[in-house]
């Protein structure tokens, strides 16, 4: 089975959703400029169609102007998937024990 | 009036309704909730690039097409700079006294349109190491758009400016020096606005001065190919077939001398009344439009053929 790709952008949004549900510019201001505001909510897009995270429109206040904001929170399969994907990384990082020569 | 209306309705018209929701309107959301010239004014910019990647249709783009595209404009941006620096200091030099920052930044207008594509051009061949992808190919013939558009406004409004203020300040600096030099010289070709150009042009005509005619309409044409120069010599080197980085930065060589040979071609014809200088202007962009059609339908052949060998 192929495990789904994980980019290191898709990989921290899913760390920094995996706490709370947040609107976009949330997550670029929790990610201190790892996330830029112009490319966040096209990576947010593809997550969605990949079905890492769903989102959803915030209620607006009767007589609000302007767009509502969109809120964003993980998947069950995308949580799975950043499990599978820091369980992977945490082996790869566990070097094999070798032994002096003899 | 609410901000980012007229953005929400532009991004209806050029992008899908699926990008529109998912994409663009989040990010207008965002913009409508900003406070303060410099939030808005990041705002807005953030909107543009969302509108372009939505209408360009590259917000699949993966980690790799990001940074294969900013690899190849921190070359191109160098590259440039580095050019420009060589076309610079040769005037500078040959001007001791107007050495200085003034007479610097009165030469950037004429290096900049020669220095643009010939940083391209390297930037496409050394930057990008083998066949670009689709998203990156788009991506790159925006960045090429922009740097066109660039160009043209350098040539068009910069160059005459920043020539002739630089023939001022050698004037000045001769007639300190007790030499008999008018205070404004007189205008060549190369200072004057395309208005101005195409004014000598018809009087020189009117006049029966052909060679004359010939030469200013050569210049006037230019101020339009170079521009279009750095679409052609980019569009070519990335169409290229070819994967191995030295061989790709040689015919990035290759193509920016055959393209000034092919300009001087192009001049000589004009001067001996061989070709309209309309066709002598273009001449250069014309052999290399033909050039990456070839290297289209060889590379087109050559994945098709691939393809069918491995079924």
């Amino acid at each position: 089975m192929d495990i789904p790709r994980l980019s290191g952008t898709e990989h921290l949004i899913l760390q920094l959703l995996a706490g709370d549900e947040m609107f976009g510019l949330q997550l670029v201001e929790q990610s201190r400029g790892a996330l830029k505001r112009g490319t966040v909510y096209v990576t947010l897009g593809r997550m969605q169609d990949k079905g890492f995270v769903e989102s959803w429109t915030e209620k607006q206040a009767p007589g609000a102007i302007g767009l509502p904001r969109r809120l964003y929170r993980p998947t069950a399969y995308g949580l799975r998937v950043l499990e599978a994907w820091e369980a992977a990384a945490r082996t790869l990082k566990r070097r094999p024990q070798l032994r002096p020569a003899t | 009036m609410i901000p980012g209306r007229v953005l929400h309705r532009v991004a209806a018209l050029i992008c899908s309704a699926k990008s529109c929701e998912q994409v663009v309107e989040p990010a207008i959301a965002d913009l409508q909730r900003e406070q303060g010239t410099a939030a808005l004014l990041g705002s807005y910019l953030a909107v543009l690039k969302v509108l372009g990647m939505c209408a360009l249709d590259i917000s699949d783009a993966t980690d790799d097409d990001r940074r294969a595209v900013k690899r190849t404009l921190i070359w191109a941006f160098a590259l440039t700079c580095a050019t420009t620096m060589l076309l610079v200091l040769p005037p500078l030099s040959s001007f001791p006294e107007v050495r200085g920052s003034v007479a610097a930044m009165a030469l950037l207008p004429q290096a900049l349109p020669l220095a643009i594509p010939i940083g391209l051009a390297f930037a496409v061949a050394v930057g990008l190491s083998g066949r670009a992808t689709m998203n990156v190919a788009k991506a790159m013939i925006l960045a090429m758009a922009a740097a066109s558009l660039l160009s043209f406004a350098t040539q068009v409004w910069g160059m005459p400016a920043g020539n002739q203020a630089f023939r001022t300040l050698v004037a000045e600096i001769a007639r300190s020096n007790g030499e008999l030099v008018p205070s404004n010289p007189q205008k060549g070709p190369n200072e004057m606005t395309l208005s101005e150009l195409s004014r000598d042009i018809s009087g020189f005509a009117a006049s029966g001065r052909h060679q004359m005619a010939r030469r200013y309409s050569w210049t006037f044409h230019l101020r339009f190919t170079l521009p279009v120069a750095v679409l052609a010599v980019a569009t070519f080197l990335l169409a290229l077939p070819v994967n191995r980085r030295a061989i790709r930065g040689l015919v990035a060589f290759v193509t920016c001398f055959s393209y000034w040979a092919l300009m001087y071609i192009g001049e000589f014809a004009i001067r001996r009344d061989y070709m309209t200088p309309f066709a002598g202007a273009w001449l250069p962009n014309m052999v290399l439009a033909a050039a990456t059609i070839v290297a289209l339908s060889y590379s087109t052949r050559r994945d098709s053929s691939a393809l069918a060998s491995h079924s």
